[in-house]
């Protein structure tokens, strides 16, 4: 938990102002603002070895996933991290990060 | 540009392309969306194909066919050898095509029949009213605008979205995907009259590795893994496919790398709501043994196409009557198939090697040009009992069609 708050004050910082003035909502979802912020990612996927056959996303329970042209896109709001993406990629290109 | 039309197909693979141009030729309104700027490319695919069943939807053109196969050999992880003529080899060896060029073929023949085509447009989501679907959102060059249409028809392949914005659940397990890699190669003179496939846990778990010959010597060389037996600690397909190379062709040149997922997952429990159809990849209607999906897709594709027409001559889109013009009528013919080589499939991946030894040492000698599908399964599983209880609703199939076949007869 201290090392949460931690990342959440670091995230404060750097957060532009209409959203400072919003802190009851940040408190509530610290995590989610982190993951808006780039501060923390869900996942990690390697672009250099991706090979954008969409796999990933026809996996993914939650829908988090989108494959447009070449990118994979994450949703981080919807990713519950749970790894069946990192675990069907037949490269091994993507790194969850819990 | 016009934002209303009959029936909107997203995707333009083979499934979507077939739905357009048949709903096209009915004389519908109809919009074929692709989201990447090239449709059929970058392939994901191994391009094999039954000559009889694809020739039901298209005349056969040689800019698209790159070899033509007249055998299948199948090899068992000791290396015992099966040899297939083509009428009895399961219907998916053929042709092996250039899929860039095939799929923007049959995209051309949508845009003949008048269906109006956009590329590089992708669909963001559904309009949903009344719990309906009423069209689509799409985004063409980082510009979003509404399109309305009275059916959708999702075709958007393995990483569908169409169906789960609808509230159809079409994400997948595990083990209901293969995923596959596949290389190009060149420098070698491979036989271009029959393909090749390599079984066992060794080599390729709960899958297969795949030669199909290319034309001009070249082949691809694939694999497919079932998505249960590889993760983050065991090998990838990428490193059995190395692995394979190394042994097998270590003097191949790697000329394109091709990456993809196969749903293995059987039929679904729903591929049609209010106003909307799923077909081909997106509806998981790739067999599940074989994982090509390719004619399955076509298949489906007609069947919405003249689906679509129907319920909209009629007024009527709802599930009910999309259920009653396609849902019932796919499932009858392709998804008893589907479900056939669902069982096969659930039997297969978990035989050990020796199993798969024994059994292609049973079939080794028999002459398959003559054999029926009946005395097949006897031969098969006089080496495996307990496969025979598996298996045994197949027998059934087969013993119905006997009975069917002598009553065409008389």
């Amino acid at each position: 938990m201290e090392n949460n708050v931690a990342l959440y004050c670091d995230a404060f910082r750097f957060m532009p102002q209409h959203l400072q003035e919003r802190r009851f909502l940040l408190v509530k979802h610290y995590i989610l603002i982190l993951k808006c912020t780039g501060e923390l990612v869900s996942l990690n996927i390697n672009r250099y070895k991706c090979g954008y056959c969409g796999a990933c996303v026809g996996v993914c329970p939650k829908g988090a996933l989108e494959l447009v042209e070449t990118w994979v896109e994450v949703d981080e709001s919807t990713c519950i991290t749970c790894g069946i993406c990192d675990r069907i990629c037949p490269v091994g290109a993507i790194e969850v990060m819990k | 540009m016009k934002d209303s039309y009959d029936v909107l197909v997203i995707g333009a693979g083979p499934a979507g392309s077939i739905a357009a141009r048949t709903a096209a030729e009915k004389g519908l309104d109809v919009l074929l969306i692709e989201k990447r700027q090239e449709i059929g490319d970058p392939v994901r695919c191994a391009e094999g194909v039954s000559k009889v069943y694809l020739k039901k939807h298209v005349e056969i053109d040689n800019r698209w066919i790159c070899a033509d196969l007249n055998a299948s050999h199948i090899y068992a992880p000791d290396g015992t050898k099966i040899e297939m003529a083509e009428e009895i080899a399961g219907g998916e060896v053929g042709y092996v095509l250039e899929r860039k060029v095939f799929d923007r073929a049959l995209a051309e023949q949508a845009a003949k029949a008048g269906a109006e085509v956009r590329v590089k447009t992708r669909a963001t989501g559904l309009i949903i009213e009344d719990d309906f679907v009423k069209g689509a959102r799409l985004m063409h060059l980082g510009k979003e605008y509404d399109v309305r249409a009275k059916i959708v028809i999702g075709a958007d392949g393995v990483e569908s979205k169409v169906g789960r914005w609808a509230g159809i659940d079409t994400s997948l397990k595990p083990i209901d995907i293969e995923t596959c890699a596949q290389y190009l190669i060149a420098g070698l003179n491979i036989d271009q009259h029959h393909c090749e496939f390599y079984i066992g846990n060794e080599i390729a778990p709960g899958g297969y590795i795949w030669v199909f010959p290319k034309g001009g010597g070249k082949a691809n060389v694939g694999i497919g893994i079932l998505g249960s037996k590889t993760g983050k600690f065991k090998p990838r397909p990428v490193d059995y496919l190395n692995k394979f190379l190394e042994t097998k062709f270590p003097d191949a040149r790697i000329v394109e790398m091709v990456f993809g997922g196969v749903p293995v997952s059987g039929s679904i429990e729903k591929t049609s709501t209010n106003g909307l159809m799923l077909i081909g990849d997106a509806a998981r209607q790739s067999d599940p043994i074989t994982g090509g999906g390719i004619l399955n897709a076509m298949d489906a594709g007609k069947m919405a196409g003249e689906a679509a027409y129907t319920a909209i001559s009629a007024g009527d889109v709802s599930f009910e009557k999309l259920e009653e013009v396609y849902e019932k009528p796919w499932r009858a013919t392709l998804g008893h198939e589907i479900d056939m080589s669902l069982i096969v499939k659930n039997c297969f991946i978990n035989l050990s090697d020796e199993d798969l030894n024994s059994l292609a040492y049973s079939l080794k000698n028999v002459k398959f040009e003559r054999m029926s599908l009946l005395d097949l399964l006897q031969a098969l599983f006089k080496a495996n009992k307990k496969l025979l209880w598996d298996l045994r609703v197949l027998f059934k199939d087969a013993a119905k069609e006997v009975v069917k076949n002598k009553m065409n007869a008389e």
